[in-house]
């Protein structure tokens, strides 16, 4: 028979023909057994030779490498998109630490006032009293409670604003029944 | 075409009365299974022993195999559980083994004798990795990238005509080669 069969047939790349050609004749054939077996055995060998490092592995290993090459650092970089986006990813990481590291764990109010959005309106429309009452509570601590309070604050300077433009608010935290009545 | 095909075709021969297609079988895993029992049983003989006893059992077994899993995970199975008891036996009764020649599994156990391979051979030697590693180092470059392909890496026929932008019937003739090469090193090895 036709050993390379033998060969395909272990890969399981033999066709139906030459399947039941080659159990029937290893069955018959203690020489081609012995061929089955070894043929095994290299393969054993190879796979559990794998991660040994050893002279010979290493060329076999560079040949892979060749084969399956990773893309290199410089190969990586070279692509416009992908360098712009871990350019961002950097910058949005450093900004966050600096962020973190200078103000939100002693000064929440600052970041917390640094973002009012209040401040954005014009001052003209803001109480002042208010306003100074915001900053009062927002010194006193950075408790959920402040933080709502604040909010509301907010929505008050806000919706204030936006009464005196004719145009409706968001409702608060806390209701504003008649607040422009008064 | 995958790695458990042949197997399929194997157990379907065993199922249907053919002994010799489980010596097939035998031949193929004893290695994989010696090597797995040694992880438990540190002594080559008693490996041996336990090897055997987990191809009695499959044999035995093998009638109601449904390949519900493939052939090598439900024989792995079977190893690892005749390993540890046979570690557990052996705690207990360090001389006992799970074999005996005076039973119905004497046949049997004699004829799986016959097919596995000494301890030292079963649990490949240095001797054998060099010889087939020198002779993968003295195939010619394309041939020994097939085989490399198909053995360490796993990859089918189709893939590694891909890979080599061949035909497959190049990597067919390819990784035979290969293969016979090998052999005649390792053979000549296991023959002295």
């Amino acid at each position: 028979m036709n050993k390379e069969h033998i060969s395909a047939f272990m890969d399981g790349e033999a066709t139906t023909e030459e399947v039941e050609e080659v159990i029937d004749s290893l069955g018959e054939d203690p020489t081609l057994r012995g061929k089955w077996s070894r043929y095994h055995l290299i393969g054993e060998v190879l796979r559990s030779d794998r991660f040994v490092t050893g002279e010979k592995l290493e060329t076999l290993g560079k040949r892979k490498m060749l084969r399956i090459e990773a893309p290199t650092r410089k190969a990586i970089l070279s692509r416009p998109a992908i360098g712009l986006a871990m350019a961002a990813s950097i910058v949005v990481v450093a900004l966050t630490v600096v962020l973190f590291l200078s103000g939100a764990p002693d000064k929440p109010e600052y970041l917390i006032s640094e973002f009012e959005p209040g401040d954005a309106l014009d001052s003209r429309y803001i109480d002042p009293e208010e306003q100074e009452a915001d900053q009062t509570v927002v010194q006193i601590g950075k408790s959920e409670s402040v933080r709502e309070h604040q909010l509301n604050g907010y929505f008050t300077n806000y919706n204030r604003q936006r009464a005196r433009l004719g145009v409706p608010g968001v409702n608060p935290y806390v209701r504003m029944v008649g607040f422009d009545s008064e | 075409m995958g790695d458990s095909e042949p197997d399929s075709h194997l157990v379907k021969r065993v199922q249907k009365g053919d002994k010799s297609a489980f010596d097939l079988l035998v031949l193929k895993y004893q290695h994989r299974i010696a090597k797995l029992v040694s992880r438990y049983v540190r002594d080559p003989a008693d490996a041996l022993d336990v090897t055997q006893e987990t191809f009695i059992k499959a044999y035995r077994a093998l009638p109601k195999f449904r390949e519900d899993s493939a052939f090598y995970t439900w024989l792995y199975r079977i190893a690892i559980n005749t390993a540890k008891n046979h570690v557990a036996s052996a705690s207990r009764e360090p001389t006992e083994l799970g074999l005996r020649n005076d039973d119905a599994a004497g046949v049997e156990l004699e004829e799986i004798q016959k097919t596995i391979e000494s301890p030292e051979r079963l649990l490949f030697t240095e001797e054998i990795k060099t010889a087939i590693l020198d002779a993968i180092e003295k195939l010619p470059d394309p041939v020994r990238t097939a085989i490399t392909l198909r053995e360490v890496e796993g990859l089918t026929y189709d893939e590694i005509a891909i890979t080599m932008n061949c035909p497959v019937g190049t990597v067919r003739s390819r990784i035979f080669r290969a293969r016979e090469s090998i052999d005649v090193s390792l053979k000549s090895l296991l023959e002295n």
